[in-house]
């Protein structure tokens, strides 16, 4: 498969090419500017802490320009952040309508937090000289905190998107390939429902029952059949006309025969959720911590880059004898030890906690990230690795030098993610490998008594965008890794699409749109940091 | 039969405080770049100063606003997840124009503080224009909405559910319902302004006062010429509202001896009462030479009279057209079932009606509540 086809397999090869298109570019610009206000707020309270220790006024000054520059972008972020919400609403109603029904709790909390956040935010930024220095630092710490939770509420969601609870992935890493089969849903029937159903029937059609009490009937459906009655839910088809019918009595389908399946589909859901927990449920998706500590350690890695990029540029723009030099390469030194940390904790701690839950979880893009497959040459083997590759990721992914990895190619096709994943995950994996020589480079030379060449200032400049580009990746991988489910072993993108989808060029214009803020966010931020 | 008390009364705060404060940030956003396009020209440091101040205000409360909007978004999403399913499937183009122009709006906000002093005079107010021109542009979108909650104007259902735009811009009661609010917003914005500039001129030293009468008696006259323009496009809206007689009787039906089966015939003659007080406000502070005490009191509680006059109108809008989504029961009650249920707001997310999740909210909400008075008494107060 050539680099057209892979991108055709991802645009064609599921659903709403153009609608995914834009999700994608809203809330990756909402992300751009989001880990700023992860990060920022977090390293302003941070500097500041260090100066009311030091009273050491460069490290006011630093605090108070990643304050300014986080305020900046959490008005722009909030904007983002509406748009991204409406997209959703309007691009996916149906996935929209699914998450206010059964996991609302998260973004109803997400209200409180994004309250929390904007009320600390405003009040750091306006009321510095207003209150004491101690008082700042507590309201610097209840922004970032505001900010924080915000995230974590969301990337429940997420995480629940992308493996949820009551999902059971089917591999087994030691006896191989061989042993993957489509995921199973865990659903618990109310016993009312259960008694109208045909049980061989469901046991022909790959339904197992777990167990059976008078009030409900725990079972397991195969996805596949998960998957459909869904979309015959949303597409507000009746029993009568739905898959459903083929396994009720008789007796019970004449009865039940017009009413809408969707009525009976929500029963079952909302009886799994209140099993699960209706506030709890989203919070219990695997591997929901290590995506959490992912994303955050992202925001503040990028932040970091970002303040080392920025001080460079400054730098390079300034005159020898300038007295803000002494600033400068303070805040660099900062943000060139806080740069390295981070990326090392994302390589090593976080990063492969995720790696080793979508091995787990989600077999299916692990087999797309590491090109299992005939279809296409993967990246280690074009650079001569796949020898070593092959050895050690079922180690690291599985924990045991036994394991073999999930084939790409034994997957049923209406299984597989695009293998696009493949080539953006190791790139990535690349750029963060990249990312830790610049932080050990810019380490080195913030630690000599020396000059910095201008070319390691160089590559700091550019070290933001690397740094944005890698975690702009990171989500590409997990979202496009995602497909062809909205959420994993319950609904497709299909069923999640509006019934009156947008006109390409709306869509185009929209993006575009989009896109040119930023620019102009970028530029706007750049001007009110080093303009005067 | 009703939505529970606890849900009606989350969604009429989130969205009452969202509307108050869009109103006057709307005014507010037009009358910025106004105060400093007219400091530029007559060269007016005194004027350019209470545009930055107003700015500085600005900024903060937008966001504030802006969080209370997602707010009601995200509790309508919770209590009403099938009638936001089904309002994305029909709304794109209303909806996907008020996004464009809230991202617009965020960006403007910024871009006009931040540049303040650092680009050119012209650039700046084009960008100060764009910010108060966004402003308008957003209820545009809402409004359409709103007015097709009234009347489902360009609603087809064959052969898939879908929305004819042009049809739904026709609609009777969109037009005046969204020039009655953006006058509305300007009057409530200009009354706002008089009270704040007579504190100011209370407050200030004699130097100081006549300038300070000279913004009240400015904005005095803005918000006359805005409050007859909003009483002119309201009596406009309340005809056209015949058209939804459901609604129509709720409000108007006591002044024909029908009252409707929710009568909100009182909360009506309470919105006019309060518009009553604001002529007075403006008629005691028009054109004056200096203020007396009794002007002063007047001129007082005419900033909140005048956002308490909003968010009056905003409930008697919003309530009296309940337990329906769409104004208009005979139309609800023909459609399939599916879309009948995702239109009663007494059709409430059994997972969602919780006593523990309004405790909850409550536990969440008192103490942000406490803060919002605290960012705003620590924005007001002197250093």
């Amino acid at each position: 498969m050539d680099p057209f086809g892979l991108i055709q397999q991802w645009f064609s090869g599921y659903p709403a090419g153009w609608e995914r298109l834009l999700s994608m570019i809203g809330i990756e610009v909402h992300w751009f500017i989001l880990q700023y206000v992860l990060g920022l707020s977090f390293l302003a309270v941070v500097t500041e802490a260090i100066w009311l220790r030091t009273r050491n006024d460069d490290w006011k000054r630093l605090s108070r320009t990643l304050a300014k520059a986080f305020v900046a972008v959490f008005a722009v972020g909030a904007a983002t952040g509406t748009a991204s919400e409406f997209g959703l609403v309007l691009l996916w109603p149906n996935l929209t309508e699914a998450a206010g029904r059964y996991i609302y709790f998260p973004l109803y909390m997400e209200i409180f937090a994004f309250l929390m956040e904007g009320i600390f935010i405003y009040m750091y930024f306006y009321a510095e000289d207003k209150v004491s220095p101690r008082t700042h630092l507590i309201i610097g710490i209840l922004a970032f905190v505001g900010a924080w939770y915000s995230g974590a509420m969301i990337l429940s969601v997420n995480s629940f998107m992308q493996a949820p609870v009551n999902v059971i992935a089917h591999y087994d890493p030691l006896a191989g390939p061989s042993s993957w089969a489509p995921p199973d849903v865990l659903l618990f029937v109310p016993a009312q429902i259960a008694q109208a159903l045909d049980v061989n029937k469901l046991a022909a059609v790959g339904a197992k029952v777990i167990s059976a009490t008078p009030e409900q009937v725990t079972v397991t459906l195969p996805s596949g059949l998960v998957r459909v009655l869904m979309r015959e839910a949303f597409a507000g088809k009746t029993i009568g006309e739905s898959t459903l019918a083929a396994v009720i009595k008789p007796e019970a389908l004449q009865s039940l025969s017009s009413v809408p399946l969707k009525t009976v589909i929500d029963a079952i859901v909302a009886n799994t959720v209140k099993n699960a927990g209706i506030f709890m449920i989203t919070f219990l998706s695997k591997g929901y911590l290590a995506t959490y500590i992912h994303a955050l350690g992202a925001a503040l890695t990028v932040s970091a880059f970002t303040l080392l990029g920025g001080y460079a540029l400054r730098l390079l723009r300034t005159s020898k004898d300038d007295r803000d030099r002494r600033y400068f390469l303070r805040a660099m030194k900062f943000a060139a030890v806080v740069a390295l940390i981070l990326i090392a904790i994302q390589g090593t701690g976080s990063g492969h906690a995720m790696g080793a839950a979508v091995a787990k979880y989600n077999p299916e893009k692990f087999a797309a990230m590491e090109a299992t497959t005939t279809q296409i040459t993967s990246l280690p083997s074009m650079l001569g690795m796949k020898q070593l590759v092959e050895q050690f990721m079922p180690l690291l992914a599985y924990g045991d030098p036994n394991a073999k990895l999930p084939s790409y190619d034994v997957i049923a096709a209406e299984y597989r993610p695009p293998l696009i994943i493949h080539y953006l995950y190791y790139t990535k994996i690349g750029l963060g490998v990249l990312l830790g020589l610049i932080g050990l480079l810019a380490v080195f030379y913030a630690f000599r008594k020396e000059e910095w060449p201008s070319w390691v200032l160089w590559i700091a400049v550019i070290s933001p965008a690397i740094a944005q580009i890698t975690s702009f990746l990171g989500w590409g991988v997990r979202e496009m890794g995602r497909k062809p489910w909205a959420i994993y072993g319950i609904m497709d993108v299909q069923t999640e699409l509006t019934i009156n989808p947008p006109p390409a060029w709306h869509l185009m214009g929209v993006a575009l749109y989009l896109s040119l803020i930023l620019v102009v966010l970028v530029l706007a931020v750049y001007w009110f940091l080093w303009r005067r | 039969m009703q939505a529970p008390l606890p849900i009606s009364a989350l969604l009429s705060l989130s969205f009452g405080v969202h509307i108050v404060l869009v109103n006057l940030d709307m005014a507010i956003a037009t009358f910025i770049p106004l105060m400093e396009w007219l400091a530029r020209k007559k060269d007016d440091d005194f004027l350019m100063e209470r545009a930055k101040v107003l700015m500085r205000y600005y900024a903060s409360t937008y966001a504030i606003a802006g969080v209370f909007g997602t707010a009601f978004t995200v509790m309508l999403l919770s209590f009403y997840p099938q009638f936001i399913g089904l309002a994305g499937h029909l709304t794109w183009v209303p909806f996907g124009l008020a996004i464009l122009m809230i991202a617009l709006r965020f960006l403007t906000i910024v871009l006009y503080w931040y540049l303040w002093d650092r680009s050119s005079q012209q650039i700046h107010l084009a960008v100060g224009g764009l910010m108060a021109l966004s402003g308008y542009l957003i209820p545009f979108g809402f409004r359409a909405v709103f007015a097709f909650l009234n009347v489902p104007s360009g609603l087809h259902l064959e052969p898939k559910p879908y929305l004819d735009v042009v049809e739904a811009l026709m609609n009777p009661t969109f037009l005046p319902l969204y020039l009655k609010s953006v006058f509305g917003a300007l009057a409530a914005g200009s009354l706002m302004m008089v009270t704040v500039y007579v504190i100011r001129y209370e407050a200030s030293e004699s130097s100081l006062k006549e300038r300070y009468l000279e913004l009240v008696s400015r904005f005095a006259n803005y918000g006359f010429a805005s409050l007859a323009l909003m009483m002119f496009f309201g009596a406009w809206y309340s005809v056209s509202l015949i058209t939804t007689p459901y609604k129509f009787y709720n409000v108007f039906g006591f002044l024909i001896g029908k009252p409707g089966e929710r009568d909100f015939g009182w909360l009506f003659i309470v919105k006019m009462i309060l518009v009553l007080v604001q002529f007075i406000v403006l008629y005691q502070v028009f054109r004056p030479k200096e203020l007396t005490e009794t002007q002063i009191s007047w001129a007082k509680i005419g900033g909140p009279v005048a956002l308490t006059t909003v968010l009056v109108g905003e409930m008697l809008n919003m309530h009296s057209q309940l337990p329906y989504f769409v104004a208009q029961p005979e139309i609800v009650s023909s459609l399939p079932e599916i879309f009948r249920k995702a239109l009663l707001t007494t059709n409430v997310n059994t997972l969602a009606n919780l006593p523990e999740l309004y405790a909850i909210t409550a536990a969440s909400l008192i103490p942000l509540l406490a803060a919002v008075a605290a960012l705003f008494y620590l924005l007001l107060r002197e250093k």
